[in-house]
Order: C-alpha cells, then structure tokens, then sequence
C-alpha cells in the first residue's frame, strides 16, 4: 500500500490542491463582479453583413444565420414557418441530397428554426470546415430554388403534420393566444399555425420566395458565430456573402403595443392557463421582472423535489397542475408569464393561489430570505442562459439585427443584484394594477375568468 | 444522352471546401475489391437494397456478402469437380467432356475389353 509511487502522487496532490485552493480563492473575486470576457460577443460589419464572433476555443464551432423573420414580420400566416422548412433544400447550385451527403460526410449538423422575432438556419461543425458551411448558409440564403416538387412533397406535407402535432397541445395554444390577446398583430401571431389555420391563399412555393427575397438581405441579417475567431469568419464572410442583395423591401416593422384582454378556448385534450402580464424586453431590461419570475418560479432546482418557490409550493397544495413563471423577452416588448396547466379543478385552484401571491409580493410581503433565492436564481439563470445553448445565441443575433448590438445577458448581473424589496414591490404592484392578459383552454366550465381571479382586463 | 463520366447529368456544383470524396467505380453495387474478394466490405448500394437483404437473417446476410469473389468462385470450382468425379462412370460423360481435357484422355481410353476386365 505504501509503495513509493503511492506516497510521491500523494504529495503531488497535496501541493496540487494547496495551490487550486489559492487560484480558487483569487478566482472568486474576480467572478462576482462581471461574467467572464469569453461570454461577451465581439461585432464587426463585413462586407455590409452584421457579424457577431465569441471563441471558446473549443473544437466545434456553431454558426448561425439570425434573421428579421419571425412570425411577428410574416406578411401572412404560415410564411416563417413554410420558409423555415425550406431551409437546405436545392439550390441553383446544387442539390438537397449534396448538401446533406456533404455534410454528413463531414460530421455537421444543420437545423432550422425560428422564433416570434427571428428565422435562425444554424450549422454546428468542427473548425477546421468553417469555409464550407459559411458558403453553404450563403447560399442557402440567396439561390434556393423554392420547386414546387419540394414544396408539394416536403414543405406541405411536414407544415400539415407540424400543425396536427399542436392540435393536443394545450400549453403551447394558451400561450399562443395569450401572446394575441397581449400584443394582437406583430408579437400576437400565433408561433405555429395551428390545426384550424386556414393556409391554402396564403402560402405556395411563389409567395415563399417572394418573401424570402424580401426577409434574406444583408440589411435583415446577422451572422453568429460561436466557437470561431473573428478573423477567420470575417474572411469566409467577405468571401461568400457578396452576392446577397444588399437591402430588404420594408417588412411590417410596426412597433410592438400592449393592449391586454381575455380569451377563452374549448378544448378536450388538456386545460391550460396562461396568466400573462408586460414585462422586460432586450431594448429595456427591468431586472425587477427577472426577479420576479424566480421568486414566483415553478421549476425546481433538485430532480424530484418540487422546490420552495411560491408557484411550486402552490401546485404541491394542489396536486395535479404544474405551474411556472417565465419571462419572455423580444426586441421591444416583453411578456410576463404565469403559466398553469394540469387537471381543470387544480388549474382553478392553482390559478387563484398564484394571483393571491403576486398581489402579497404588490403588497410588500416577502421575506428576506425569499428575496435572496430570487435574486441568487435571476443571476444564476441570466448566467447559464449566457453560457452556451439556444438562448445566448438569439440573443446575441436578434439583439444585432434588430438593435445595432448583441444582447449581451451575462451584462445584467449588476443590476440584478441591485434589486431591493421596494424596487420589486412596486414593480409587481404596476404589473396588477395594470391590465393583464388571460388565456385558458380546455374545460371552460371549470377554468376561471379573469375577473374571478382578481385581474383587471 | 449518354455520358461517360459518372454523376447528374445537369451542372452540380461541388465545393473546393467540401468532404474531399470520389467516385467508386461499382457494378450493381458490387466494388471490384469485394467481387475479387480481397477484402470484406459492405456493397456500396446496400443502403438502397434493404428490401432484399431485410428478408434474410443479420449472420445469413453476413456470410453471403463475406463469399465473395474468389472464395466464392473457390467453393463453385470444388463443386464442379465433385459433380464431375460423381458423374465420371458415365460413358456419355466419359466421352463429351473428360476425354477433351488435356491430360486425362489416356485415363478413359479401354484397350482392355470388357470380357477380359476386372474391372
């Protein structure tokens, strides 16, 4: 046991860890100031293109095309989403089948999707293959074809089973038509057609190009890039990015109104509530809405453990019903939500709980303890959210194109720490006084009204 | 319009950044290495054929494409030679087939007549 390897690595590990325990020590002043540098997205214009860059000097790359293209800019319904499915298909310089034979053979990965604001096509890869999958998103951009084989055969066919999927989804619908009854153009138009959607005069392989040509210029874009240098990707973009037309005709741009206002759906499949009030937008952060949305919470940080924020303890009183509080934030306009879905007497339930806690925080009656929760959770959340995954990359691109400048999350941490008890009183006593917007679908005889529960509408 | 060189007919554009990959010359799926049997491998159309390979068990499937080429031709010529060897009493066969091989004339020629032979 005592053999001399044992006894010299054991040393080595002592000093090892005398010598972590100090880097830690000096480390942790420094991380409870700013986020890291390596968070923050560094922006250049190339070649009039919008390129943002952060290098994690890890050995895969993510780029991702973020444009101006999501449901609220869609000049009718079904668009963004029919665009989205025609993401890598034939080009006018080469086939679907090579695109993806190519880059399978080199290991990529594609995607599209797309958000209320934006369009994203991405490709995940390693580094080294930056030059073909920068020309690809080129071209994909500007020389699709838009056949109307492909729209028939693919497009078509996969945008009807997308909407069927969402006929038994009554999370998604309640949250849809909260976002309609909120901000009713723009912001308000639906993520997904949904099943009842008429879409036979407003989508065909014509009008999809024609909006494409319209959404995919260089004014309308940004180009992210996660994982590469800024050198490197200002290079392959002034290369390949030339032959995108430089400006878009004018797409509907109006800017975002809150009105607020009640809607109520039947459905057999499931109740959902969606309680939903303005909040914080990328233009103007309000750190009291972050705050807010994790001291209501909902979901648990332990595996199994419902957690002891307000909405969790609320939904184990009433067992059957999961609520959460979110925040969703777009380029102008924000919406607050409490979400609320589960069995029609638990939603009722749950519902009115939740309303009573959000007027005691109006109130002023949080403890100091639940307050520190909040805000540790906020900072944590904007934190994570900024270190890798879907979220810091919208933002950064969406922030671009529709602001001049990245949204840079992990920038917020200051002023959510600087959240007091006061500061979130009289925020969350603006959002109740105000007007709110209330969605429910499923069993209307047992949901509530919004005037039942104490909101104005 | 026929072509001599493999792929579409129309322009496609293959990039210089790209996977660099070419074309394997193949019949029916079948790549000269695998019908001369000199190494064991996968016919390039395989992923199109599922229908027929799917009926047959995964180690059938195996052993059939691991046979090929020259074992193959192996195991036919020691099954002709066993039929042959078999049928080798039949003086039709005698006389059509093994007499025209080369050496083995003398063997099936009978000096010795019937009503003297032993054998």
């Amino acid at each position: 046991m005592f053999s001399r390897t044992a006894l010299s690595r054991g040393t080595q590990l002592a000093a090892r860890g005398q010598a972590s325990s100090k880097l830690a020590q000096r480390r942790g002043y420094a991380a409870a100031a700013s986020a890291p540098s390596s968070f923050i997205y560094d922006t250049t214009d190339v070649a009039g293109v919008k390129v943002a860059t952060r290098d994690s000097h890890g050995p895969t790359t993510k780029l991702a095309i973020v444009a101006k293209a999501g449901t609220r800019y869609q000049p009718a319904p079904g668009l963004t989403a029919a665009l989205e499915e025609f993401a890598f298909k034939n080009t006018e310089k080469r086939s679907a089948l090579r695109i993806t034979r190519e880059s399978e053979l080199l290991g990529g990965q594609l995607t599209a999707y797309h958000t209320r604001e934006a369009l994203v096509l991405e490709a995940s890869f390693l580094r080294e293959d930056i030059p073909y999958f920068t020309e690809l998103l080129a071209e994909v951009i500007s020389q699709t074809k838009y056949t109307t084989y492909e729209f028939n055969e693919d497009v078509e066919r996969v945008l009807q089973i997308k909407q069927a999927r969402l006929a038994a989804n009554v999370a998604a619908l309640a949250l849809d038509s909260a976002h309609s009854v909120a901000f009713h153009t723009g912001l308000g138009a639906p993520l997904y057609p949904s099943p009842s959607t008429p879409l036979k005069g407003y989508v065909d392989e014509h009008k999809v190009a024609s909006f494409a040509e319209s959404v995919y210029a260089k004014s309308n874009i940004a180009l992210v890039g996660d994982g590469a240098t800024t050198t490197a990707l200002s290079k392959w973009t002034e290369q390949f990015f030339k032959s995108v037309p430089a400006s878009a005709a004018s797409v509907n741009s109006a800017s975002t109104t809150y009105y607020g206002g009640e809607s109520r759906t039947a459905h057999k499949g499931g109740n959902s509530l969606v309680i939903a009030f303005p909040g914080s937008s990328f233009g103007t952060f309000k750190p009291e809405v972050a705050v807010l949305s994790a001291l209501l919470g909902g979901q648990s940080n332990v595996k199994w453990a419902p957690g002891f924020t307000l909405l969790s303890k609320i939904a184990a009183a009433n067992p059957g019903a999961v609520a959460s509080a979110t925040n969703l934030a777009y380029s102008d306009a924000g919406l607050f939500t409490i979400q609320i879905s589960g069995a029609a007497g638990a939603v009722r339930a749950t519902s009115q709980e939740a309303v009573k806690a959000l007027k005691a925080i109006a109130e002023g009656t949080v403890s100091k303890e639940d307050l520190t929760k909040a805000v540790a959770k906020a900072k944590f959340d904007a934190l994570a959210g900024s270190e890798s995954g879907i979220n810091t990359l919208l933002a950064a691109g969406s922030g671009l194109v529709h602001t001049g400048k990245p949204f840079q999350i992990a920038e917020t941490i200051t002023s959510i720490e600087g959240v007091t008890a006061d500061k979130l009183k009289a925020a969350a006593k603006a959002l109740v006084d105000g007007k709110a917007s209330v969605a429910a679908v499923g069993d209307l005889h047992a949901l509530p009204y919004a005037e039942e529960l104490g909101l104005k509408v | 319009m026929a072509k001599s060189a493999p792929g579409p007919v129309y322009p496609a554009y293959k990039s210089p950044y790209g996977p660099k990959y070419h074309y394997q010359p193949n019949v029916a799926g079948w790549t000269p290495k695998q019908l001369t049997g000199l190494s064991d491998g996968v016919p390039v159309t395989r992923a199109c054929n599922r229908s027929e390979r799917d009926v047959l068990a995964p180690e059938l499937a195996n052993s059939i494409i691991r046979y090929t080429g020259f074992k193959a031709g192996a195991f036919g010529g020691v099954a002709l030679f066993a039929v042959i060897f078999y049928a080798s009493g039949i003086p039709r066969v005698q006389q059509d087939i093994l007499m025209k091989v080369p050496g083995l004339r003398n063997y099936f020629i009978k000096d010795v007549p019937a009503s003297d032979n032993p054998f």
